[in-house]
């Protein structure tokens, strides 16, 4: 079913296409004979003119209206009122647009807990709130700026290829593709023998419909672009205001896609012409190749002159209709490859380096930090700042702990410690903060105190007074500071006291943190050692104390084991059958199998008493691990410091004193040494006498020298025994041996 | 293998550390501090004790005499006596004739030195500079010749005596 009234007109529409066409058509001769092969002729004839003389029509009337479009201004220099004033009104809708932005700033800033509130706030959105202020009252000029810029790049191809009417008319000459028996006679045969004239004039049809088409889209497009362009102008204040919110930057790239890329057509479509028309103004030559070529063409391997005339339109028209195309897509598609270059092009001249001033790019990306320190640190130079996250930051922690929020205290402390960092070093300022700050400021500077182990914090007293000011007992802070203090750098007397604090007795962890410190660093008696052990709270943690004990605390620790019957020390056997001294000195002879060179060295054996038990308990043991492995002896000599050495050398001289029966012996020894010596000198002053008379004889000299010798050695000898003699009555009389300085 | 008992009477370090006047045991025993290591290994060394024992059996010495010669040892080795005075120091100590003691001493230079001769040489002359010249690195030849020349226990017979009261500590035969 047509639409009503249809039937009407098709009737007048076949009237007006019966007239045209008799009107069109030829008039011949009427031949009876052949009368149905003249009328496939004429009519195949016929409409081949038709189609040609049409389009060749219409393709001039197209290259005159290109010429005419590609040579209008989109905005000449007087301006275009209708655009002005359009744009005029706009821009003031658009700074209407800047007063709700700011409302828009000021709730998100105002209520800034609401979700997504944090894009639109003050700090997020005025830095492009004041550009867009600044720029949407340049639009117009910007815009103008760019269809400046691309009509400067059109203008050089226009100048280049003249009178675009007559180049197409002149250069474009399909109709050479039509089968002619005049320009080129002696193709003809071998056309037809290899192709035909039907192939040739199809080709050549579609390439004329190419062509038109071609050239009908580029005016089209060109023609376009103008009120594109106009619109987009208009428009810009609108989308340099969207682009204050993020909602609207995606529009407002779009925006920028969209005009860069109209721009684009015109120089993009008339470079491909250009080298298009440049193409085709050169066939001259291409035919005189081809033709000179012709006269030893064989039909069977060598293309017909025809069919090269065709591949060289074909060449032509891919050149327009691929310029047609990239422009187009360059308008339609905006925002890939163009708007890319455009980017590129301005990334190149933002971060090129100027004279003495330096690249745009440096100076952005300099201020961008500048500005997210400030948005951080406050706003203002140097020390003098207002505002910024950290102040507010500070403020909102102030507030929260007035209203008793948990965790805000510490939080505060830990900002303070951000803020103090630029004098992290300086002691003097931390000093002066830790006592007359405010609580945070004191509490930050006493930590960096402490980490930069000043030993001013670590005394008990102040130790006590930082735990106070962080809130005591119940304070996570308080706590977490206390347990922070290494108990191994603090003094013996600090230990001692804090050990004793009833803070540190009542909670397990620093009470343990405190005991090993101590036992590990400090001399302690065996008694201490007992009670630390049962103030622990399991057998791992007793062992593991009574264990650090055995560096400085060797022989308490290992009698305390004994004593407390901690557990894999006695078994319940054991504990019924051996006495409690019995199980002292398995327990001693144990830790002195297990002692190592260091430990050896670190027992401060000059400090026992020398009348007590332990003394003799300790000298008796060294002295059986030595003479087990002598070259344990060498091994701890060589380990020894300066320290250690003298004390290593009380050691043994002691263990080797107490061996008095093998001085007295040695004495016994020394005597019938010197006694020998003395009756052998007697004997050689005799024959020395004798020969007193040749006092230059070899003899003579030899005697005097054996004399000396002697006398030497019996004074060495007699210095010996003076020495062992008073070992052993240093010894008989528990006195240090070798007390007795020897006279020079 | 010696005994506890051996090792504290005739190593270098610990002999007659309990005769020993206290100031002149502090002041060796800050002098050993300084000393260079391999030095500190040669005088606390259990094998240089044995060495010391056997050269005294060597030499016919008694337990007195091996005592002294160990003294001796750490006397030359850290420099607190004059490497010249050697063999004086030897007669003095041991009663031994000035041949056999200079024999004795080419001995402990050729045994007991060798493993840290470069650096005794170092502590005397700079402890005494005046009495020995500079120190020069010996030559890879005279290296050579300690490796080549070892002296075995059993070869530990007393050399030919020289006619010099000067040992001269490049020649590993004095």
């Amino acid at each position: 079913m047509g639409r009503p009234g249809s039937k009407n007109y098709l009737g007048y529409y076949l009237a007006i296409i019966f007239v045209i066409v008799l009107v069109l058509l030829p008039t011949h001769q009427a031949r009876a004979a052949g009368w149905l092969e003249w009328g496939f002729e004429a009519i195949f004839a016929n409409v081949i003119f038709i189609i040609f003389t049409v389009i060749g029509k219409v393709i001039g009337v197209l290259a005159v209206v290109l010429n005419w479009v590609i040579h209008i201004r989109v905005y000449p220099d007087g301006g275009v009122p209708v655009i002005d004033e359009s744009w005029k009104i706009m821009r003031n809708f658009a700074n209407m647009f800047f007063i709700i932005a700011l409302i828009v700033m000021a709730f998100a800033t105002i209520f800034d807990v609401m979700p997504g509130a944090a894009k639109y706030n003050v700090r997020s959105l005025f830095p492009r709130f004041l550009i867009s202020a600044l720029l949407i009252n340049f639009s117009l000029v910007l815009g103008v700026l760019v269809i400046d810029a691309s009509q400067i790049l059109s203008n050089t191809f226009l100048t280049a290829i003249g009178d675009i009417g007559n180049r197409l008319g002149q250069d474009l000459n399909p109709s050479q593709l039509l089968p002619s028996k005049g320009d080129i006679p002696t193709s003809v045969a071998i056309d037809s023998a290899v192709f035909g004239t039907l192939v040739k004039l199809i080709f050549a049809v579609i390439l004329l419909f190419t062509f038109l088409f071609s050239i009908l889209t580029a005016v089209i497009f060109a023609f376009i672009r103008i009120p594109i362009l106009w619109a987009l102008l208009v428009v810009s204040p609108i989308a340099w205001i969207l682009n204050v919110f993020p909602a609207g930057q995606n529009t407002y790239k779009k925006w920028w896609s969209l005009f860069i890329g109209w721009n684009a057509f015109l120089p993009i479509f008339l470079f491909f012409l250009y080298f298009g028309l440049y193409f085709l103004s050169n066939q001259g030559q291409v035919m005189q190749k081809i033709a000179a070529g012709l006269a030893s063409a064989k039909p069977t391997s060598d293309l017909p002159f025809n069919f090269q005339l065709l591949f060289f339109y074909v060449l032509a028209a891919v050149f327009l209709i691929g310029g047609t195309i990239v422009a187009m897509k360059a308008a339609l598609f905006s925002g890939t490859g163009v708007v890319g270059a455009a980017k590129w092009a301005r990334g190149v001249a933002l971060k090129t380096r100027l004279p003495y001033i330096g690249s745009y790019a440096a100076w952005q990306r300099g201020a961008q930090q500048k500005w997210q320190e400030m948005q951080k640190e406050g706003y203002g130079v140097g020390q003098y700042r207002f505002g910024g996250e950290k102040a507010l930051e500070t403020e909102a922690l102030r507030r929260a702990r007035m209203l008793g929020t948990k965790g805000a205290f510490e939080k505060g402390v830990e900002t303070e410690k951000e803020k103090q960092k630029p004098f992290a070093n300086n002691i003097n300022e931390l000093r002066r903060l830790a006592v007359s700050g405010s609580r945070e400021q004191q509490l930050a500077a006493r930590a960096r105190l402490v980490e930069l182990g000043d030993q001013n914090e670590l005394s008990a007293t102040k130790i006590k007074d930082t735990y106070r000011l962080a809130g005591g007992e119940r304070s996570e802070l308080a706590n977490k500071i206390l347990g922070s203090v290494d108990q191994s750098k603090l003094d013996e007397q600090t230990r001692k006291e804090l050990s004793n604090w009833d803070v540190i007795q009542r909670n397990i962890e620093l009470f343990k943190k405190n005991a090993m410190a101590r036992i590990e660093k400090d001399k302690l008696t065996q008694s201490e050692i007992e009670q630390l052990v049962r103030q622990l709270a399991s057998d791992t943690d007793r062992i593991e104390f009574l264990n650090k004990g055995a560096k400085k605390n060797f022989l308490e620790a290992a009698k305390a084991k004994a004593s407390l019957r901690v557990p894999g020390v006695v078994t319940e056997e054991e504990a019924r059958i051996m006495t409690p001294e019995q199980i002292e000195a398995r327990e001693i002879r144990r830790a002195f199998d297990k002692i190592t060179g260091d430990q050896i060295l670190e027992l401060e054996i000059d400090k026992i008493d020398k009348e007590s038990g332990d003394y003799s308990i300790v000298m008796g043991q060294l002295n059986r691990i030595f003479a087990d492995n002598p070259s344990r002896i060498e091994d701890i000599v060589r380990r020894a410091n300066e320290e250690t050495r003298s004390r290593l050398d009380e050691v043994i001289k002691t263990a080797r004193g107490s061996r008095a029966a093998s001085h007295q012996e040695r004495l016994v020894k020394l005597q019938e040494k010197l006694n020998r010596a003395k009756e052998a000198l007697p004997a050689v002053e005799q024959e020395l006498r004798d020969i007193q008379n040749y006092p230059t004889s070899e003899r003579f000299k030899q005697l005097q020298k054996q004399i000396e010798s002697k006398q030497k050695n019996i004074e060495a000898l007699e210095e010996k025994i003076e020495r062992t003699q008073e070992t052993i009555e240093n010894i008989k009389a528990g006195r240090q041996v070798g007390g007795r300085q020897r006279q020079p | 293998m010696i005994t506890y008992e051996q090792y504290l009477r005739f190593n270098p370090y610990f002999v007659q550390q309990e005769f020993e006047d206290p100031q002149q045991r502090q002041m060796f025993l800050k002098l050993f501090d300084k000393l260079p290591a391999k030095i500190k290994e040669l005088l606390t060394s259990l094998q240089v004790t044995e060495k010391v024992m056997s050269a005294g059996v060597t030499f016919k010495l008694d337990d007195l005499d091996t005592e002294a010669l160990s003294l001796i040892v750490r006397k030359l080795v850290s420099g607190e006596e004059f490497i010249g005075d050697g063999v004086a120091l030897m007669v003095n100590e041991t009663g031994l004739s000035s041949e056999r003691a200079r024999n004795l001493l080419g001995t402990v230079i050729n045994e007991i030195f060798a493993s840290a001769i470069e650096d005794v040489k170092k502590v005397q002359a700079s402890r005494f500079p005046g009495k020995i010249g500079p120190v020069s690195a010996s030559s890879p030849a005279k290296q050579t010749q300690i490796r080549q020349d070892p002296v075995t226990r059993n070869s530990m017979e007393p050399p030919q005596p020289a006619n010099s009261n000067v040992i001269n500590l490049r020649n590993r035969q004095n």
